[in-house]
């Protein structure tokens, strides 16, 4: 017999353990008789709860390795009490406060118990950790929220604020001065033929005083007693 | 005549503060005991089973009823248990008294050391089934794997648990 086969057994004679105290065989509890081997799987029948967690393939084939490999009728003896040394462990009894703590617990406040489910919640370093970085973001968020705000309420109106404005002259948005439209020049290509032969009373137009030297120069027209 | 579980949940749910104490009777003991197998440590058992029973009575609503009352409190326990294993930090570390106890003469301390020193899925598998009686079917539901799993788990868990026990013995 193989290591790596009985390796494989090992799991169906695990399972086997726990069908083992639920049958009965030939009117006799099971394993008064002698080994699990000599069991003819048919004749046994679920005594209680009727759990059964081999197929009648795989309990044939635990039954038959059982009777054949003497090392895994040693493994599953001692595994088999082994179980048993488990109902060995200590009992414990409620402390004489649990029922009442309980009591107050159930019947405390919502807000009380969302602060203890978030204190149970929170304590492992993960969840801190996540709780943190979280904390961390929305306060970040906030701070940058508020900068942008006074930023924004405090800054002198922008230069494409200025250019949207004028985009939206003729359309009913802006009415435009008078002193803001742009005179017009010999030569424009609105000026009429009836225009052109007789001098054009043209309004100065308003000194620039921001504009450089040069672009001022361009943009002034020439008067009557220069030309 | 005792009542079955569900009518003293359903009871419960409308205030009926004599189901409530009927249900916390019934089930603390072993909610208490399922803590302390899992856990190794009686006050920290102590403090899950309350949370536990805490948590059950105050969510009672969200008891649907796909499996008893009782299978819904065992994973609630398992799951709060598993947590408060995952706190400690590294899987399967022993609470300090019982790091040395594997050679206990006191049986009982070197079988509770045993459990200690599987892993909680394994720890989880074997205790519901060896301790409580659940089937394969119910711990599979608990720990929301398939069957087979329970299976595996449990066949890895007792072997585990004969080397510990027969290397004491």
């Amino acid at each position: 017999m193989t290591d790596s086969h009985c390796e494989h057994m090992r799991e169906l004679l695990s399972a086997l353990l726990d069908e083992e105290p639920t049958f009965v065989c030939a009117g006799e509890r099971r394993g008064e008789g002698g080994m699990a081997g000599a069991l003819d799987p048919l004749s046994v029948s679920p005594l209680k709860g009727g759990e059964v967690n081999l197929s009648g393939d795989e309990r044939r084939a635990a039954d038959g390795h059982l009777a054949e490999c003497a090392a895994c009728r040693r493994w599953f003896e001692g595994t088999k009490a082994a179980c048993q040394r488990l109902k060995l462990h200590p009992v414990i009894e409620a402390h004489p406060g649990f029922d009442a703590a309980v009591m107050a617990r159930v019947t405390a406040g919502p807000l009380t118990r969302v602060a203890d489910a978030l204190d149970n919640w929170i304590c492992t370093p993960a969840r801190q950790i996540a709780a943190a970085t979280a904390g961390a973001l929305v306060l970040s968020g906030l701070l940058l929220w508020g900068a942008a705000w006074v930023v924004i309420a405090t800054s002198p109106p922008r230069a494409d604020a200025a250019a949207r404005h004028l985009s939206l002259e003729g359309r009913g948005g802006v009415r435009v001065h008078p002193d803001d439209l742009p005179p017009i020049l010999r030569g424009d290509a609105i000026s009429g033929p009836d225009l052109l032969g007789r001098p054009l009373a043209v309004t100065p137009p308003r000194p620039l005083d921001l504009w450089p030297e040069f672009l001022r120069r361009r943009v002034q027209p020439q008067r009557p007693e220069e030309q | 005549m005792a009542h079955p579980d569900a009518d003293l949940v359903a009871a419960c749910r409308q205030g009926d503060r004599r189901a409530f104490d009927a249900l916390l009777e019934r089930h603390r003991g072993w909610v208490l005991n399922l803590a302390y197998q899992m856990l190794g440590a009686a006050d920290e058992a102590q403090d899950a089973a309350q949370e536990v029973l805490v948590r059950v009575f105050t969510r009672l609503g969200g008891f649907r009823g796909e499996a008893t009352f009782a299978t819904w409190l065992r994973r609630i326990t398992v799951n709060e248990c598993i947590n408060r294993l995952g706190r400690r930090g590294r899987e399967g570390e022993l609470p300090p008294e019982l790091a040395s106890a594997r050679s206990s003469p006191d049986e009982g301390v070197a079988v509770r050391a045993a459990i200690q020193s599987l892993s909680p899925p394994l720890r989880a598998a074997l205790v519901l089934r060896e301790l409580h009686g659940a089937s394969y079917r119910e711990i599979a539901h608990i720990l929301r794997v398939p069957v087979g799993t329970v299976r595996s788990r449990l066949a890895a868990a007792r072997e585990k648990l004969r080397e510990l026990l027969s290397e004491e013995a």
